[in-house]
């Protein structure tokens, strides 16, 4: 053979093993779209007609408390604590970390609240930068605001979880708004399953919707591009992504912005990495395996039902930013805890869970950008003709359409948060619109991401807020 | 070639589902648009007119006559979202209506139903409006766990002999939910349950590990809070088990009396930390300030819990238990004065979460 058939053979060859594996890929979301639609179907018969009140007064039900730390949020700060404050849980506390702040985050929290400094003494099991102070609300005495030395996420967190009491602790970022009972939600897993780690909620896409008072009042399928095609990744990878673990073998991601853990466990485990770009998930996959090694709690599940909202990037610059930082945080959770690949003493978690973070979530970017350059090299220098891009495209794309829809068809069986037909036309839109330009400009995001982990980047990049005050 | 086949083989298949979705999401939004014009008014008029004719304290003939006109599904709609606010002669007038348009029949053939969210639902709706014992009773031992939990809360308002016997074996359920829905339930009923409840704690061994029901028994009882129980309570503040210990001191705390009071004071030196909590705890309940002196050495234990435990209690205890931690701040044993200068600085309206 010549050089030349060589590197077409080779070519034809890799572009063939590439959509081999997009097929074994579709076939897993498959398999997660048909375990998600059972658990859905499971979730909206049991919740259908259920009577919450009961869980308003009993005094069996863990006590919570709510951490959410805050950076630099005056925008938003005090409308999220008070949405936090008019939660409806019985035995709830509320504690915001001001980590550092560098403008009024913490002026406007002592105004809104009318903050009384109180003793700052708790018990320090995790090591933290130096708290400056400890304020109690004495309005909402359930309110306390500990304000520190900068030390970033993760390190806010481990403070606040040496401050707080709650058997439970549900982690927020101060800018999510978390809808009323969710925590009447988010608790009932701890209630009906023994040795349960940690419960995750949905997160839905705020941008566009109507907010008052902290609360989203009306659900609106975003009028723009971006923000509007988020809406359906999020759908997807809630309602049809986690969902789906949970009928085989449970989640290793439980979003940092919504998620309700043991505290005892996680304190027990270390507390959050100060290391770690994406702490959430390094904790869960953490919290699991010192689980398995302990013989501890080791199970996490997601609950579709309780929902929390949140401000999505609107400008492509920050958009970038954030799935770059996703896509460290997944390598260097899954990096940190190799060990667990394919071992049986993690159970479906070592077997079958992290495989697929592996194999799937965190390889398929570098796939997807060489079977288009490869298709690309191929069709410019004659090797594939048009049938064959087409069938590429099939296979990597269309199938995916076809996943969103799917799921929009599972959100309309089950929760209908987005009425009204100017709505879902506008989601059908957007999901078809995913694939021509913003599904490979993540490709590259998450494979900057990567490369990026490999270079020892740990920094996150600033996020835009526009704030909930205004209806949009 | 395979290629080409492939390709046509994809593009008819991928074309078939896009069209099939297309169709069954256009369907479904028009089916959406026509209800939310059609047949959501038509329920919230139904519902309007309901809760007017609740307050009147009458269901008028045309009420009647507009929730009849709704599907099952959209009556237990209806019910569920404006039942669980009334009670009394309003949930009577309710549990009327639901008779005479036959959604409390369908309840009831529902509890009967092989599939479980019909069975499920029955028994929703069978709580809602109360009765139905005769198909109820027997989903306090269904093979599905949420019927089993929803029928323990039904079991609150119909605490019968074989209810009340069926509902306490739930305390011992092999599912987490199904024994917290009773151990929520079981306090709920009242004196009726008391006497069952003394039996069987009479009856729990104190020996070996404890079992989960055993737990929810106590925290059962706790809520019932009887003085009848004192007895097994003490003996079970003697158990094996540390979980047992601890919830046997914590039903002292609540029942109170002096043999109570003396065995949760003992109990602050067990060898547990959360036992030497709840013993702490137990007196803060009672406010028994006597033993002020006693609680307030534990605001040097080596747990930061118990620690807490002790100056909250003190601070329940009102004067002494004030002088004790005012006391603890200017003594030597720093733990104890960080803990008291903590407890100090809460305020007044703080309650602690519990």
């Amino acid at each position: 053979m010549t050089f030349q058939e060589v590197v077409v053979a080779g070519l034809v060859g890799f572009e063939w093993a590439v959509l081999g594996y997009f097929f074994l890929v579709n076939v897993v979301y498959g398999i997660l779209l048909v375990a998600a639609a059972a658990e859905l179907r499971r979730v909206v018969l049991r919740t259908r007609g259920r009577s919450m009140e009961r869980l308003l007064s009993s005094p069996l039900v863990p006590t919570i408390s709510v951490l959410a730390p805050a950076h630099n949020e005056e925008a938003t700060v005090v409308a999220s604590v008070g949405a936090l404050l008019s939660l409806h849980y019985s035995n709830l506390e509320v504690v915001v970390v001001n980590d550092g702040s560098t403008d009024r985050t913490l002026e406007v929290l002592e105004d809104a609240f009318e903050l009384v400094a109180t003793s700052s003494i708790h018990r320090r099991r995790l090591d933290t930068q130096p708290v400056r102070g400890a304020y109690r609300s004495s309005t909402h005495p359930q309110l306390v605001v500990v304000d520190k030395e900068n030390g970033g996420k993760a390190d806010a967190l481990n403070a606040g979880l040496n401050f707080i009491t709650g058997e439970l602790v549900c982690v927020i970022d101060a800018d999510t708004l978390i809808e009323e009972d969710a925590l009447q939600r988010l608790v009932l897993p701890f209630l009906s399953q023994d040795g349960l780690l940690a419960a995750g909620g949905t997160l839905r896409v705020s941008n566009g919707s109507d907010i008052a008072q902290g609360r989203v009042t009306r659900a609106r399928a975003p009028r723009t591009v971006l923000p509007g095609i988020q809406v359906v990744e999020y759908l997807r990878a809630f309602l049809f992504g986690r969902l789906g673990w949970n009928r085989l073998g449970g989640n290793l991601i439980i979003s940092g912005a919504f998620g309700l853990f043991q505290r005892e466990a996680v304190v027990d485990a270390g507390g959050y990495l100060h290391d770690s770009v994406g702490e959430d998930m390094e904790l869960v996959v953490r919290l699991r395996r010192h689980g398995y090694e302990h013989g501890g709690p080791r199970h996490v599940t997601f609950i579709p039902d309780p929902v929390g909202w949140t401000e999505v990037p609107e400008s492509w610059r920050v958009l970038a930013r954030q799935r770059e930082r996703w896509h460290r945080g997944l390598f260097d959770a899954l990096w940190r805890h190799r060990r667990m690949l394919f071992n049986p003493r993690y159970g479906a978690v070592g077997l079958v869970v992290y495989p697929y973070f592996l194999f799937i979530e965190l390889i398929a970017p570098f796939i997807e950008l060489l079977g288009i350059l490869g298709l690309a090299t191929g069709l410019l220098i004659g090797v594939f003709d048009f049938r064959f891009a087409l069938l590429f495209f099939m296979v990597a794309y269309a199938i995916n359409i076809v996943l969103s829809m799917f799921t929009l068809l599972l959100e309309e069986f089950s929760f209908r948060r987005y009425t009204g037909f100017g709505n879902r036309v506008r989601l059908l839109t957007w999901a078809f619109l995913e694939n021509f330009g913003y599904r490979q400009a993540t490709v590259l995001w998450r494979v900057r991401g990567a490369v990026r982990f490999l270079q020892g980047s740990t920094e996150w990049g600033e996020m835009v807020r526009k704030g909930f005050d205004s209806t949009t | 070639m395979i290629e080409e086949r492939l390709v046509e083989l994809m593009l008819v298949l991928f074309s078939v589902l896009v069209v099939l979705l297309l169709a069954v999401w256009s369907a479904l939004s028009l089916w959406k648009s026509w209800r939310a014009r059609m047949v959501d008014p038509a329920v919230e008029r139904a519902r309007a007119r309901l809760l007017q004719d609740l307050a009147d304290g009458r269901i008028a003939p045309d009420t009647e006559s507009a929730v009849r006109s709704l599907s099952f599904n959209l009556q237990m709609r209806l019910f569920t979202r404006g039942g669980r606010q009334i009670s009394g002669r309003q949930r009577s007038l309710l549990a009327e209506l639901a008779r005479t348009t036959g959604l409390y029949q369908r309840a009831v053939a529902d509890c009967r139903s092989i599939r479980w969210s019909r069975r499920l639902r029955g028994a929703q709706v069978l709580t809602l409006l109360g009765g139905g014992k005769g198909a109820v009773t027997p989903l306090l031992r269904d093979p599905h766990r949420y019927v089993r939990a929803q029928a323990a809360e039904w079991a609150v308002e119909h605490p019968s002999p074989t209810v009340l016997k069926n509902l306490l074996d739930l305390l011992d359920d092999p599912d987490p939910g199904a024994r917290f829905a009773a151990a929520d339930a079981v306090p709920r009923v009242g004196p009726p349950v008391v006497e069952s409840i003394a039996e069987r704690l009479a009856q729990t061994p104190s020996s070996g590990s404890a079992r989960p029901g055993t737990i929810r028994l106590l925290e059962a009882a706790a809520g019932v809070r009887d003085p009848s129980f004192i007895t097994p309570a003490l003996r079970l503040s003697r158990a094996d088990d540390p979980g047992v210990r601890a919830r046997a001191v914590a039903l002292l705390g609540l029942v109170g009396g002096e043999d109570a009071v003396a065995r949760a004071v003992e109990m602050l030196d067990d060898l547990m930390a959360a036992v030497r909590a709840a013993a702490v705890r137990a007196l803060g309940n009672l406010g028994y300030w006597p033993a002020a002196p006693a609680v307030g050495a534990r605001l040097a234990d080596l747990s930061w819990d118990v620690r807490r435990e002790a100056g909250l209690a003190l601070r329940a205890m009102g004067s002494p238990g004030q002088l004790v931690l005012r006391r603890a701040t200017r003594g030597d044993e720093r733990f104890a004065a960080d803990m008291a200068r903590l407890t100090l600085a809460l305020p007044d309206t703080y309650r602690p979460v519990r």
